[in-house]
């Protein structure tokens, strides 16, 4: 009788001690979450789409990925000129996106007339530039865009 | 005697237990009245004014269905109205225009909850109709009225739209008909023409002086680079430095365009605000929802 009780408490020791997974350590992901991906597009639609997706790629693998995510603007100038060519055509893509490279080297860092966006960024979107006033969307400063 | 002598004990030992076991009958017994239709509506009006409206409603309702109550049903419109289910609070206050006690005040209600909809054109088609609330006239024009400030349908004359109201609001409400008549908007064409004439310029014409040195600066850097160029005969660098000109003098003309919609939009939002808070401030010029918990 003595027998059991002992390797019954002793069991009861053992097992009060099997919940290990509760106490390792915790797996901790600290990197900074991509709130963008640049999206390998290969669209072959047409001559025009494929030069675009391969200077995208291009662009993304040599120079942004390198110089790492310095760009202030949501979204960033090179997303910024693929939607704007998309939504509209090369010529007028291109004027976007030429004074949205100004606006980005502003000498004098004075942004202050963009909404910020959730990512910390200034929201500046396509479409308060393709030149139609119906489609232009002020967001107020106090709020955050999401 | 002997046999009487633990009585007093027994007796009170007896009843100890009769009372004790009884209790837990009556304990156990539940209150017929306890779900009846008066409670329920003592309890939606709590739930009501603890502004837990969705609740109330449900208490209302079966109340309702056993006993119509015009005050109740009022309080379900205006459930929907403070969750601001407006169209729904519509339709139950469409349920009281027949009502003899508080037609006029479900009437109201109803073109305030219109009115939050922002479809401003069906509310003004509204006053034609034959429940239009004739003792809530004069609020109800102001609140017309103001609703041509919000939209951008047609405006009547200014002394049509400021006879409306009174003296206090004269002349807050002439400047919003100015300003709605005649914005302070700035044109893109202007704009890109001065942007045409002096890279930048039309960006500092909105404001955005940063926006505009840049570009002017960015522009003659490379126009002064592009002209060295040529002057030396390296006419393949020459023509990249034209190119990258081009580029930004092209972006400059297209972005002070752009930027003065921006502007617009941003002028027309800042109006919007103010027209908002005012009207907010003055409670939409009509009275306060009766029936309600203070």
């Amino acid at each position: 009788m003595k027998i059991v009780l002992i390797i019954i408490l002793s069991s009861g020791l053992i097992f009060s001690q099997t919940d290990w997974v509760k106490w390792n350590k915790a797996d901790i992901n600290y990197e900074i979450p991509v709130r963008e991906h640049q999206s390998s597009s290969n669209n072959t639609s047409n001559v025009g789409s494929m030069l675009l997706s391969g200077l995208q790629d291009s662009y993304s693998f040599l120079i942004s990925d390198v110089d790492g995510d310095n760009c202030p603007f949501y979204p960033t100038c090179s997303s910024f000129y693929i939607e704007s060519i998309k939504e509209t055509n090369i010529f007028q893509g291109t004027l976007m996106f030429a004074d949205r490279f100004t606006r980005d080297s502003n000498l004098y860092k004075s942004k202050t007339h963009y909404p910020h966006h959730s990512s910390g960024k200034y929201f500046d979107p396509t479409y308060n530039y393709y030149l139609e006033q119906d489609k232009v969307h002020f967001y107020s400063r106090a709020k955050i865009v999401e | 005697m002997k046999k009487y002598k633990n009585y007093p004990s027994n007796f009170a030992l007896l009843t100890f237990l009769s009372l004790f076991l009884t209790s837990f009958i009556f304990g156990q017994t539940i209150r017929n009245d306890l779900l009846s239709l008066d409670n329920r509506k003592d309890f939606g009006n709590y739930l009501f004014c603890q502004k837990d409206y969705l609740r109330a409603i449900d208490e209302f309702n079966i109340v309702l269905n056993g006993k119509w109550n015009d005050t109740l049903q009022y309080k379900v419109a205006s459930s929907y109205f403070n969750m601001k289910k407006y169209s729904d609070a519509m339709n139950n206050y469409e349920k009281l225009f027949s009502s003899k006690l508080i037609s006029e005040e479900a009437k109201l209600e109803y073109y305030r909850s219109l009115f939050f909809i922002e479809d401003f054109e069906k509310f003004r088609k509204k006053f034609v109709a034959d429940y239009f609330p004739k003792s809530y006239e004069v609020q109800l024009n102001r609140l017309r009225a103001y609703s041509y400030l919000m939209d951008d349908s047609e405006l009547p004359t200014e002394t049509e739209l400021i006879s409306k109201f009174e003296k206090p609001d004269v002349k807050q409400i002439s400047e919003f008909y100015n300003w709605k008549k005649e914005p302070p908007y700035k044109s893109p064409t202007k704009a890109a023409i001065m942007s045409s004439i002096i890279p930048g310029l039309g960006k500092v014409y909105v404001d955005e002086v940063g926006d505009g040195i840049t570009a002017f600066l960015l522009t003659g850097l490379f126009t002064y680079l592009a002209m060295d160029k040529f002057q030396k005969d390296q006419t393949t660098s020459a023509w990249l430095y034209t190119a990258l000109a081009a580029f930004f003098y092209g972006g400059n003309i297209y972005g002070s365009a752009s930027a003065v919609q921006n502007y617009n939009a941003s002028i027309k939002f800042t109006f919007d605000s103010e027209v908002k808070v005012y009207i907010n401030k003055r409670d939409h010029f009509l009275p306060k929802p009766k029936y309600m918990c203070e």
